[in-house]
C-alpha cells in the first residue's frame, strides 16, 4: 500500500512538473534574412539546418523557438536592441558586441560566382578590381573585402551594394542580366538560391576566398539570459554531433559536417 | 417759326399714345449686358484654361523628373518593394490619377488609379540607368478639380448677370419716372398754370438739357405775358407811392420845424436878432434864461442897454459888427434881470440885402463866467509856481522836460532854454546807482508818487541835494500825461545835519570816555605788568614766552577797542544798503561793554539776522545813543541793559492803523533798561531837540531827536514805554528787505606763501614799527629797506624804480605823506604793489586808498601775520 501511494505520488509530481514546464516554456526568438541552406523560408519544410539544429537543441531544453526573416541590417539591429533573442548566420565580425556560443554552425569560405560565359576568375584579392561586384549591405565578407567595398561604395563599376528583401536572389538576377559581373557569398547559399531560381546552368564558380569565417547564432547583448542560451546551444551541438543527430540534419540539406 | 396755333395743332395731332420709353430702354440695356457678360465670361474661361494647362504641364514635368530619378536605382537593383513604395507615395498626390511602372523587361511592378474623364495627353517615360533602360512608367494627371472650379465660376457669373439685369430694370424704371415722367408732368401743370394766369414758369422744376429747347420758348411766352401784366400793376403802384411820399414829406417838414425850434430854445446859447439901432427883433428861450428873465416876459419890454454892465459895450458890439460885418468872441460883462453879473462872449453877423444894405444883425450870447473864473485861477497858480522857492520841473511821460520854474534856473544854473526839450539826466551826478533811478521810474510809471533825495549836479559841477517829490499827472482816461517834479534844495540842511550827527557822536564818546579810559588803563596795566615779568624772567624762556603771549592778547584787545571807537566816530557819506543789524549791534555793544561800569549787566537777545535798508553809521549811532541813555539811567543804581532783535509781522489792522505803518515784516530792535524811568511829562518832551534831564556838560539833548530822525529816514517807527522806577523800553521798527540770493563762487582761494625773497620798501616815521616789521619780514626771507620819511623814500625810488618789488608806507608822516610817495611811485612804476597803513580811519579807507593808487589799505596797529598775508597775496600775482 505504501509503495502504491509512493508510485501515485511520483506520477502526480512528474505530471505536474511536466505541465508546469510546458506552461512556462521560454520562447527563443530567432531572426535573419533568408540564407538557405543555413536558414530558409520560415515555417516551410526546409527552414534551414541552423534553424533545425537550434529547434532540436532548445526544445530538448524545454524551450520554444520562433523564426522569422527580415532584411539583414534590420535583423542585426533588432537583436542588438533586445527585441529578438538570436541572430542566425552571424559571424564575429558582423556583431562583435553580441554573445556568441563556443560551438559554431559552419566554417564559411566566401565564393565568387560569375555568369557561365564569363572568363573572369578569382585568384587573389587584386582580381576583383576588374569586375563590378554585387554585394549585400551589412554582410560580413572578411575584412579586406569590406574595406574594398567601403572605399568603392559610390563607384558602381566596382561595387554595387544591395539592401532589402531577397538580396541574393536579386543579385543573381542582376548577374544574369549583366548589370553586375560577379557576386560573392557562401557557395552553398548561392547554389541553393540558384537552384530554386533555375539558374544553376547560367552561373559558374570563379573562385574562393582563403580566409575562413565561423557562422553562429549570436545572442542579444541586452538580454540577461543570452549567456545561458549560448551555453545551452554549445552543449546541445556537441551532444547532437556525438549522437549522430547532427549528421542526419546536415544530410537533409546536402551538407557535410565542417569538423 | 412755330406759332402758338400750330404748336397747339401739332401737340393734339401727335397725341400721347406710342411705345413705352421705359420698356425700350430696359430691353436695349439688358441685351447689352447679356452680350457683354457672355463675352467677358468666354474671355475669362479661355484665359483661365490656358493658365491651368501651362501650370499642369509644369507640374507634370516636375513629377516625371522626380519619378525618373527616384526609380532608377530600385529598378536597377530589382527592388520591387522600393518601386512599389515610391509608386504609392506618388499616388498620394491629389492631382495624379494614374501611375503604371514596369521593369526593363516589361513586367508590371506597380499599377494604380484609373484614367480620369478629362485626361490630358500622356506618354510612356523610359527610366535609364548606366546606359540601359531599366524600366518605364506612365503618368496621368486629373483635370477634375479644374473643371469643378469652372462650373462654380459659370454659375456665379450667370447669377451675377441676372442680378445686374434686375438692377438695370429697376434703375431704368426709376430714372424714367423720376427724370422724365415727373418733369413732364410738372411742366404740364405749370403750362396749365400759365393759362390760368400764374406766370412763375421760370421758377419751376429744373429743366434737363434735352428738354431745354422745347421749354425755353414756353418760358419766353410766359415771361412776356407776365411782363405786360406787371407793367400795369407797377404804374398803379407808382401812383399810390407818390401820394404816400407827399404825405410823408409834409410830416417830416412839420417834425423838422418842431426839432429846430426846440433845439434853438434849448441850446445853451442865447440867440438874438436886432436892428442896427439895437432894437430886439427875435430871440430864443435860452436868452431869457441867460438874462434871468421869467419865461412869460417879453424881452422886448426891456431896454437893451440895461443888460450891459457898461452900456458902451453894447454900442461897441453893434459898431464893430456893422463895421466888420462880423464879430467873434466879443467879451463883456452883463447885468442879469436879478442884478447878478456875468461874463458873456458875443458873436454876431450883419445880414445884408442884395444891394448891401444891412437888414438886421443876428448874434449869440455865450455865458463864459465859469471859464473866466478858471482862467483867473490858472493865472494865480502859474504865479505861485513861478514865484515858488521850490524848484518845479514838468516832463512829458517820456521824461522830456517841458517846463522849469525860475527857482530851478536859479538853483541849478541851467536856464529854461537850455533844459526844455532835454531830459532831467542833465542833472545826473553819477552818485546814485542805476538801480536807484530804475526804482524811481518803476514807481512813477505805476502812477505812484515818488519821494526821495536826489544828489544832482549843477551846471557848475557842484553837487546839490534835492528833496524831491515826483507826481504823475493823469488825464481823464487815467493815462499819464506828464510828471511834475517838485524839488527842495536841502544841501545846506544836510551839511548842518551831518555836523550835528557828528558832534552828537563826539559828545556821546565824551560821556563814555571815562569808561573807555578805565578799560584802556586795565589793558595797559596788564601789558605793563607782563612786560616787567618778562624782564624778570628773561632767562626763563618758557615763562617769558607765556608773559609775551599775554601781552599780545592785551594788545589785541586794545586794538579792538580803538577800532570800535573809530567805527563809531567815522564820518562817512550817508548811504543806504542792505544791512544786517545784528552785526552792527554786536559792534556797538563791544564799545558799550568797554565803557559802562560792571554793575550794569548787558543782556543780549539778538534773535534775528534779517536785513534792512539802512545806513550802517546811523544805525550804529542809534544803538549807541539809546544804550548810553540806558547807562545814564542806571549809572547810580546799576541794573540790566537788554538789547533784543527779532522779526515781527505787523499785519494787525489796529496796530498798523494807529501807527500809520504799512503792513509787512519788520525788524524790531528793543533797548530796555531797569533804570529810573521817565514820567509822562518828560516822555512827551524826550524827543524834542536840546531837551535833556542831564547836568550841564553831560548831554546835548540831541540824542533821542537824532534817534527819531534816523528812524524816520529809514521809514521805520519808534515806540517808547517808561514809568518812574520801572525803567524805559525803546522799540524801533524797520521794514525788512528780502535777502537776495547770491551765487556762491567756488572756493579756490589759495593761502599765500608767507615766505619770500623779494625786496620791500618799508616807510614809517615810527621807529618801533619800522624795526619790528623789518625784523619780522626778514625772518620770512624778504629783503627790507626802511625809511623814516617819505622824502628819502621818494629819492631812493626815483634812483631805481625797478629795485623794489613791493612798498609798505604809512600815511601820515612829516615832510612827505604816504599819498605823496604813492603819487611819485605811480608816475614811475604802475605795477609795483603798494600797501598804505594808517591809524586814522577818517582819513583813509579802502576806497580812498584805491583812488590815490594803493593796492591795499591796512589799519594800524598792524598785525604782523595780516601784513605778511597781504604781502604774500600781492606778490603772488606778480610772481
Amino acid at each position: 500500500m505504501y509503495k502504491l501511494i509512493r508510485k501515485i505520488s511520483f506520477i502526480v509530481f512528474l505530471t505536474m512538473t511536466v505541465l508546469s514546464t510546458i506552461s512556462k516554456a521560454e520562447t527563443i526568438s530567432l531572426v535573419a534574412d533568408e540564407w538557405p541552406p543555413f536558414n530558409g523560408v520560415p515555417n516551410s519544410e526546409n527552414e534551414g539546418f541552423i534553424v533545425d539544429v537550434a529547434r532540436t537543441v532548445f526544445e530538448k531544453n524545454g524551450m520554444r523557438v520562433t523564426y522569422e526573416t527580415i532584411s539583414w541590417k534590420r535583423a542585426v539591429e533588432m537583436v542588438r536592441e533586445g527585441h529578438r533573442n538570436g541572430l542566425i548566420g552571424a559571424s564575429r565580425t558582423d556583431a562583435p558586441d553580441f554573445v556568441f556560443p563556443s560551438e559554431e554552425f559552419s566554417r564559411n569560405y566566401i565564393a565568387f560566382y560569375v555568369r557561365a560565359d564569363s572568363q573572369w576568375r578569382y585568384r587573389d584579392q587584386s582580381d576583383i578590381e576588374a569586375v563590378s561586384l554585387g554585394v549585400i549591405a551589412g554582410y560580413d565578407y572578411r575584412q579586406w573585402l569590406l574595406d574594398y567595398i567601403k572605399i568603392n561604395q559610390d563607384n558602381l563599376d566596382k561595387v554595387q551594394i544591395i539592401t532589402g528583401q531577397n538580396p541574393l536572389q536579386r543579385n543573381l538576377m542582376k548577374l544574369i542580366d549583366g548589370r553586375i559581373d560577379a557576386i560573392v557569398d557562401n557557395e552553398a547559399v548561392i547554389i541553393n538560391v540558384a537552384r530554386k531560381m533555375g539558374l544553376t546552368n547560367q552561373i559558374t564558380l570563379a573562385g574562393y576566398g582563403t580566409e575562413p569565417s565561423d557562422i553562429y547564432i549570436a545572442f542579444s547583448p541586452k538580454h540577461p539570459k543570452s549567456k545561458d542560451y549560448a551555453e545551452i546551444l554549445s552543449q546541445g551541438i556537441k551532444k547532437l554531433r556525438s549522437s549522430g543527430e547532427l549528421e542526419k540534419i546536415l544530410t537533409k540539406y546536402g551538407i557535410n559536417d565542417w569538423k | 417759326m412755330i406759332t402758338m396755333k400750330s404748336f397747339r395743332e401739332q401737340y393734339h395731332t401727335k397725341g400721347n399714345k406710342g411705345p413705352s420709353l421705359a420698356k425700350n430702354m430696359t430691353m436695349i440695356i439688358v441685351l447689352s449686358v447679356v452680350l457683354i457678360s457672355g463675352a467677358s465670361l468666354s474671355a475669362f474661361f479661355f484665359t483661365t484654361s490656358r493658365n491651368y494647362q501651362n501650370h499642369n504641364e509644369q507640374k507634370k514635368a516636375q513629377y516625371v523628373a522626380f519619378l525618373t530619378s527616384s526609380l532608377q536605382l530600385p529598378l536597377w537593383n530589382f527592388d520591387s518593394m522600393a518601386v512599389k513604395k515610391i509608386g504609392q507615395t506618388m499616388m498620394e498626390v491629389q492631382r495624379i490619377s494614374f501611375l503604371s511602372i514596369k521593369d526593363g523587361k516589361g513586367k508590371q511592378i506597380f499599377l494604380e488609379g484609373t484614367p480620369g474623364m478629362y485626361l490630358n495627353s500622356s506618354q510612356i517615360h523610359d527610366i535609364s540607368f548606366r546606359g540601359r533602360v531599366v524600366g518605364t512608367f506612365e503618368l496621368y494627371l486629373s483635370d477634375d478639380g479644374f473643371f469643378r472650379q469652372q462650373k462654380q465660376w459659370i454659375i456665379t457669373g450667370l447669377l451675377n448677370t441676372l442680378m445686374v439685369i434686375i438692377g438695370i430694370i429697376l434703375a431704368v424704371a426709376f430714372c424714367v419716372n423720376r427724370f422724365l415722367q415727373k418733369p413732364l408732368s410738372d411742366f404740364s401743370v405749370q403750362i396749365r398754370a400759365i393759362a390760368e394766369g400764374n406766370y412763375d414758369f421760370n421758377r419751376a422744376t429744373d429743366v434737363y438739357s434735352e428738354l431745354k429747347g422745347v421749354f425755353d420758348n414756353i418760358q419766353k411766352m410766359s415771361v412776356k405775358i407776365e411782363n405786360r401784366q406787371n407793367e400795369l400793376i407797377k404804374s398803379n403802384k407808382k401812383l399810390e407811392e407818390e401820394i404816400d411820399e407827399h404825405r410823408k414829406t409834409e410830416q417830416l417838414l412839420r417834425e423838422s420845424e418842431q426839432k429846430y425850434r426846440s433845439m434853438n430854445d434849448n441850446i445853451p446859447v442865447g440867440f438874438f436878432r436886432i436892428n442896427v439901432d439895437g432894437t430886439i427883433i427875435e430871440y430864443n428861450r435860452f436868452l431869457l434864461n441867460l438874462l434871468n428873465i421869467p419865461a412869460d416876459k417879453d424881452i422886448r419890454q426891456y431896454n437893451g442897454e440895461d443888460f450891459y454892465m457898461n452900456p458902451v459895450d453894447r454900442q461897441e458890439m453893434i459898431r464893430k459888427t456893422i463895421q466888420g460885418k462880423e464879430i467873434n468872441g466879443f467879451e463883456c460883462q452883463i447885468k442879469k434881470g436879478d442884478g447878478q453879473l456875468a461874463w458873456v462872449s458875443i458873436s454876431a453877423r450883419a445880414v445884408e440885402d442884395k444891394i448891401g444894405n444891412i437888414l438886421y444883425i443876428d448874434g449869440a450870447f455865450e455865458d463864459i463866467t465859469e471859464k473866466k473864473a478858471r482862467e483867473e485861477k490858472l493865472l494865480q497858480f502859474a504865479k505861485v509856481i513861478e514865484q515858488a522857492d521850490e524848484e518845479v520841473l514838468i516832463t512829458s511821460p517820456k521824461g522830456i522836460i517841458q517846463y522849469v520854474n525860475p527857482s530851478f534856473e536859479l538853483n541849478t544854473g541851467y536856464s529854461s532854454v537850455e533844459v526844455i526839450g532835454g531830459t532831467p539826466a542833465v542833472l545826473k551826478s553819477g552818485l546814485h546807482e542805476r538801480s536807484y533811478y530804475k526804482a524811481l521810474w518803476g514807481t512813477i510809471l505805476k502812477n505812484n508818487t515818488w519821494k526821495g533825495v536826489l544828489k544832482n549836479k549843477k551846471k557848475d559841477g557842484s553837487i546839490i541835494l534835492h528833496d524831491t517829490t515826483i507826481t504823475p499827472i493823469t488825464d481823464s482816461k487815467n493815462n499819464i500825461s506828464a510828471f511834475v517834479s517838485i524839488r527842495r534844495d536841502i544841501t545846506q540842511q544836510k551839511d548842518i545835519e551831518n555836523q550835528l550827527y557828528q558832534s552828537q557822536k563826539m559828545q556821546a564818546i565824551g560821556t563814555l570816555a571815562g569808561g573807555i579810559a578805565h578799560d584802556f588803563n586795565n589793558i595797559l596795566s596788564g601789558i605793563f605788568g607782563y612786560s616787567q615779568m618778562v624782564q624778570i624772567n628773561i632767562k626763563n624762556p618758557e615763562k617769558a614766552l607765556d608773559c609775551l603771549s599775554n601781552i599780545v592778547d592785551a594788545s589785541r584787545r586794545a586794538t579792538d577797542l580803538v577800532q570800535q571807537i573809530l567805527t563809531f566816530s567815522r564820518q562817512t557819506e550817508y548811504k543806504k544798503l542792505p544791512l544786517c543789524v545784528y552785526l552792527e549791534i554786536n559792534e556797538a555793544l563791544k564799545l558799550i561793554r568797554s565803557s559802562i561800569p560792571v554793575n550794569i549787566k548787558i543782556q543780549n537777545k539778538l534773535n534775528s539776522r534779517s536785513l534792512i535798508s539802512a545806513d550802517p553809521t546811523k544805525i550804529h549811532q542809534v544803538v549807541m545813543n539809546l544804550c548810553t541813555n540806558a547807562y545814564h539811567a542806571m549809572e547810580k543804581s546799576g541794573g540790566t541793559l537788554t538789547v533784543s532783535l527779532e522779526d515781527v509781522n505787523l499785519s494787525e489792522a489796529k496796530w498798523i492803523k494807529n501807527k500809520k505803518m504799512t503792513p509787512g515784516k519788520y525788524l524790531a530792535m528793543t533797548i530796555k533798561d531797569t533804570g529810573c524811568g521817565m514820567d509822562a511829562e518828560t516822555l512827551k518832551k524826550a524827543f524834542e531837540p536840546y531837551f535833556t534831564t542831564k547836568k550841564v556838560g553831560h548831554g546835548t539833548g540831541l540824542g533821542l531827536s537824532i534817534v527819531q530822525a534816523v528812524v524816520d529816514e529809514h521809514e521805520g517807527f519808534l515806540d517808547v514805554t517808561s514809568a518812574i522806577g520801572a525803567g524805559t523800553e525803546f522799540s524801533l521798527y524797520f521794514p525788512i528787505v528780502e535777502r537776495q540770493s547770491r551765487k556762491i563762487k567756488p572756493y579756490n582761494e589759495q593761502k599765500p606763501n608767507l615766505n619770500g625773497s623779494e625786496t620791500i620798501m618799508l616807510v614809517d616815521d615810527e621807529k618801533a614799527i619800522r624795526e619790528s616789521c623789518k625784523d619780522f619780514l626778514e625772518r620770512h626771507g624778504y629783503k627790507v629797506m626802511v625809511f623814516s620819511d617819505g622824502l628819502d623814500a621818494i629819492e631812493t625810488f626815483k634812483a631805481d624804480p625797478k629795485r623794489f618789488d613791493l612798498v609798505v608806507t604809512d600815511m601820515t608822516m612829516p615832510e612827505k605823506s604816504g599819498s605823496d610817495l604813492i603819487a611819485v611811485i605811480r608816475s614811475l612804476n604802475k605795477t609795483v604793489p603798494v600797501i598804505i597803513c594808517s591809524g586814522f580811519s577818517n582819513l583813509m579807507d579802502e576806497t580812498i586808498a584805491h583812488k590815490i593808487g594803493a593796492n591795499r589799505y591796512m589799519m594800524k596797529p598792524l598785525q604782523t601775520i595780516d601784513l605778511l598775508t597781504e604781502i604774500g597775496t600781492l606778490l603772488e600775482k606778480n610772481r
